[in-house]
């Protein structure tokens, strides 16, 4: 298999602090993984180190075989198009509307016409349950799980390759978190993605990924499918999610 | 005392990195000038910056042209100078008065809305957001923002300038009784070209300054509403500063040395 991203010998430091530290792992064309650890340990700043906003004091990242460290402006940029991001808080842009938010990608980088461009945000907007009413509506005007969503049809407008959620459920009602749990796997399958979810949750680690990377305080602590780590780990994140049944 | 110097020290260390960071950004957004991709972001922002400014502006250089000849024309009068008056309005306003007050009006207004708009867009990761979809920050959030002040500080420092002899007329004019022509005579025969020019580079320096700390100070934001609130106190404050500070130069440049 294809490795489409590896990680070697990450460590990275914000002020005195040691937030990475000797992180390794690789991830193949087609995987589902889940960075899981408790809240604070460093997966969210571990995603967007991989995607070169937070630069690293030691370690080499790889991306399609292309070392992000040493890449020109306009090589990161064709890289990061193939890249699609779905985070914490959904991060639209509270100027735009819905349709614009997931047209942005070609609204900036294209001189496509509008009217286009809104269609095709309609058409995913709707592939993935939102209304057509929705498309211009304004951020702030939409629920948790709309905004979610949206969210998620701006990091699939441009067909990427890759997906990263960052606490895709967080904050989200047991039966929007449901939802969003199938509309995530439903997603993988029919976009061939390679997805990359981090998480606190074990019962969302547990249902979406294939691959499951535990890190504390910054360090990779445990590495296995779901069913391994349930046998063998002693962390007390994954003991506790199995002692209730899990 | 050895507190004393430390904590000196430490702030003058701290004033060297901030400029410096200030002056990397200034670097980077003048650069991208160019690279700016959407035309109608830029007609946005002129109209936050300049239209929406305008009749604040309007108004500040009226009362200044008018204060101006209130507080000058009991003196002139005494040396039977007081046609001179006009002519005081008119180099107060394009030597310094015009480009400092035009330029506090825009820092205290849009420097703080830009850095709490940057703000909070680092803080709900929008930024981020821009980043992973290839989208440059600088050149999308800030560059477009320096040329609407580059062509929005100038046009507002014209307009403030003929306002304010309007201001300073109507008081010279119509209070202290001065005739008109001679008024409109003098309040033009000392603005030379060269003082025209150094106050349109003034407020282009000041609106370079503006924009790019209120940016600053928006994307280095942090800690939620609190850190949003800071950013934009020390967006006001910062620019301020470094305006005064600008001031001082190029006045000292041009009519000192």
């Amino acid at each position: 298999m294809e490795k489409i991203i590896s990680v070697k010998n990450l460590n990275l430091r914000i002020g005195n602090k040691e937030v990475l530290n000797d992180i390794n792992f690789d991830i193949e064309k087609g995987e589902s993984v889940v960075i899981v650890g408790p809240s604070g340990c460093g997966k969210t700043v571990l995603i967007k180190t991989i995607l070169g906003i937070i630069k690293p004091y030691k370690g080499e990242i790889y991306i399609f075989g292309k070392n992000i460290e040493n890449l020109r402006e306009d090589e990161l940029k064709e890289i990061r198009e193939k890249i699609g991001m779905v985070f914490q808080n959904s991060a639209l842009f509270d100027s735009l509307s819905v349709w614009e938010n997931v047209g942005f990608y070609y609204l900036y980088h294209t001189n496509r016409r509008k009217e286009d461009i809104k269609n095709q945000a309609i058409e995913i907007l709707k592939s993935l349950g939102l209304d057509e009413s929705v498309s211009d509506m304004m951020p702030e005007q939409l629920s948790g799980g709309m905004k979610k969503r949206v969210s998620i049809a701006r990091a699939l407008i441009s067909k990427p390759e890759i997906i990263f959620y960052d606490e895709p459920t967080t904050g989200l009602d047991p039966i929007t978190s449901e939802n969003l749990t199938s509309l995530i796997k439903k997603i993988h399958q029919e976009f061939n993605t390679t997805d990359i979810t981090i998480t606190h949750d074990v019962k969302l680690a547990s249902k979406i990924g294939k691959k499951l990377i535990l890190i504390d305080q910054g360090r990779i602590v445990e590495v296995g499918t779901y069913e391994e780590l349930r046998k063998k780990s002693k962390h007390p994140i994954i003991r506790s999610y199995v002692e209730m049944g899990g | 005392m050895k507190k004393i110097i430390e904590k000196v020290g430490s702030e003058f260390l701290f004033l060297l990195k901030y400029t410096g960071s200030i002056s990397l950004l200034i670097s980077s957004s003048t650069k991208k000038l160019f690279k700016v991709k959407k035309r109608e972001s830029i007609a946005k922002y002129i109209n936050e910056i300049g239209s929406n400014s305008l009749f604040l502006v309007g108004i500040i250089a009226f009362f200044t042209g008018m204060v101006l000849v209130m507080e000058t024309v009991h003196t002139l009068k005494k040396f039977g100078a007081e046609m001179y008056s006009g002519g005081l309005v008119t180099i107060s306003m394009i030597r310094e008065l015009g480009p400092v007050l035009i330029a506090l009006i825009v820092a205290g207004r849009i420097g703080a809305s830009i850095a709490a708009e940057i703000g909070v867009m680092k803080i709900t990761e929008q930024i981020d957001a821009l980043q992973v979809m290839a989208v440059d920050p600088v050149t999308y959030l800030v560059s477009p923002r320096v040329i609407a002040g580059i062509i929005s500080l100038p046009s507002l420092f014209i307009i403030s300038f003929f306002i304010s002899i309007v201001g300073g007329f109507f008081v010279g004019v119509f209070m202290v009784g001065i005739p008109s022509g001679v008024y409109l005579y003098q309040s033009f025969k000392y603005v030379n070209i060269k003082d025209f020019f150094i106050g349109i580079l003034k407020v282009i320096v000041f609106a370079i300054i503006i924009i790019n700390v209120s940016s600053y100070e928006g994307l280095n934001a942090y800690g939620g509403a609190e850190g949003v609130g800071k950013a934009s106190t020390n967006a006001v404050v910062s620019s301020f500063f470094l305006i005064i500070l600008a001031n001082l130069i190029i006045t000292g440049i041009f009519y000192f040395v």
